[in-house]
């Protein structure tokens, strides 16, 4: 049975009225119960002084009016500030200045650009230069040593040639044959080491 | 969000003491913070220092970065009490009303337990005087 249902003003226990309230610090939270010991208290505020009141409201009134204009005038102040950074006259000669220094930096780009380019083509004109000369000096290199194996092969089938009339052949051999015979040859030498001859 | 980006629901901007330093050595940070964070969690920046312990000239030391607290005031952000009255006392604030009160009221202690020792004195000196 819901507690609701049966309360009657009659029925209800009277309170005091004011509470006890849990102070802000301590060791109890704000779910435990009151003590045992403060079940009858009954908290009386502070005596008020009304001269001292309404000295302290309107000290209050006062203090609170200029901390509002305070704020007022800050706010304004921090407005007006997000505004110049925006859209004011230290702002627009920054974003000129900005400007005009890329379009000189730009300008400076294109030059050097253009001066590498230069440089480049010189360069590589240079380079073409060179290789022309080293392949025409090789090619020239080759046609030398291909003469020169030209000519070292026909003076060697001039040798041939030469030689060639000595050679022994099928007509030759009877009268080569008999010239061997008839010239004897002695072979009673020796040799020194320093390569000399001795016939004895 | 991320492990330390949470996002809160509800809360504003605050301008509150961050307490560091060690035991029985207590050190305040001037803080913009937002004001669901713990009190010595994640801020948004550093606005100043306030050291609570006098030092050897006697002197309690507070920085304040006054440019940058403008800024965040004219942002919208709230100041807690303390910051309040540090601010009055440097004078960048009024003075704040309950500092007043008190010290008045203090002063009227003052004044009154004076009153009763001399009070207490006389009375004294006429006893002495009539024995």
């Amino acid at each position: 049975p819901s507690p609701s249902a049966d309360w009657t003003p009659s029925a209800a226990p009277t309170r005091p009225p004011i509470k006890v309230l849990l102070p802000a610090r301590g060791r109890k939270t704000r779910h435990d119960p009151p003590a045992k010991s403060k079940v009858g208290r009954v908290t009386t505020p502070p005596a008020v002084d009304p001269a001292e009141f309404f000295v302290l409201t309107e000290r209050y009134r006062e203090y609170r009016q200029i901390v509002r204009a305070l704020r007022v005038e800050f706010a304004t102040e921090v407005r007006k500030n997000l505004y110049e950074s925006r859209v004011g006259v230290l702002a627009e000669r920054r974003a000129r200045q900005k400007a005009a220094e890329h379009r000189e930096m730009m300008a400076w780009n294109r030059a050097e650009n253009q001066r590498l380019h230069e440089l480049r083509m010189a360069r590589l004109l240079q380079e073409a230069r060179e290789q022309e000369r080293l392949r025409a000096e090789e090619q020239a290199l080759k046609a030398q040593e291909t003469q020169a194996w030209v000519q070292l092969k026909e003076r060697e089938v001039l040798q041939l040639q030469e030689e060639a009339k000595s050679f022994i052949t099928r007509e030759n051999l009877e009268a080569r044959v008999e010239e061997a015979l008839d010239s004897p040859k002695s072979y009673n030498w020796a040799i020194t080491r320093e390569g000399q001859v001795v016939r004895a | 969000a991320t492990f330390l980006c949470k996002v809160y629901y509800g809360g504003n901007l605050t301008i509150r003491l961050t307490l560091g330093g060690c035991a029985n050595r207590p050190f305040y940070r001037i803080v913009a913070a937002h004001s669901k964070f713990a009190r010595d969690g994640r801020f948004v920046e550093q606005l100043g220092c306030y050291d609570p312990l006098p030092n050897s000239h006697g002197e309690k030391i507070v920085g304040l970065n006054l440019e940058r607290i403008r800024y965040w005031i004219g942002c919208g952000a709230h100041l807690s009490k303390p910051v309040e009255r540090l601010l009055g006392l440097a004078g960048f604030f009024p003075l704040h009303p309950m500092m007043i009160t008190n010290a008045e009221r203090l002063r009227r202690k003052r004044a009154r337990e004076a009153l009763l020792a001399s009070q207490k004195t006389d009375t004294e000196a006429t006893e002495t005087e009539a024995s």
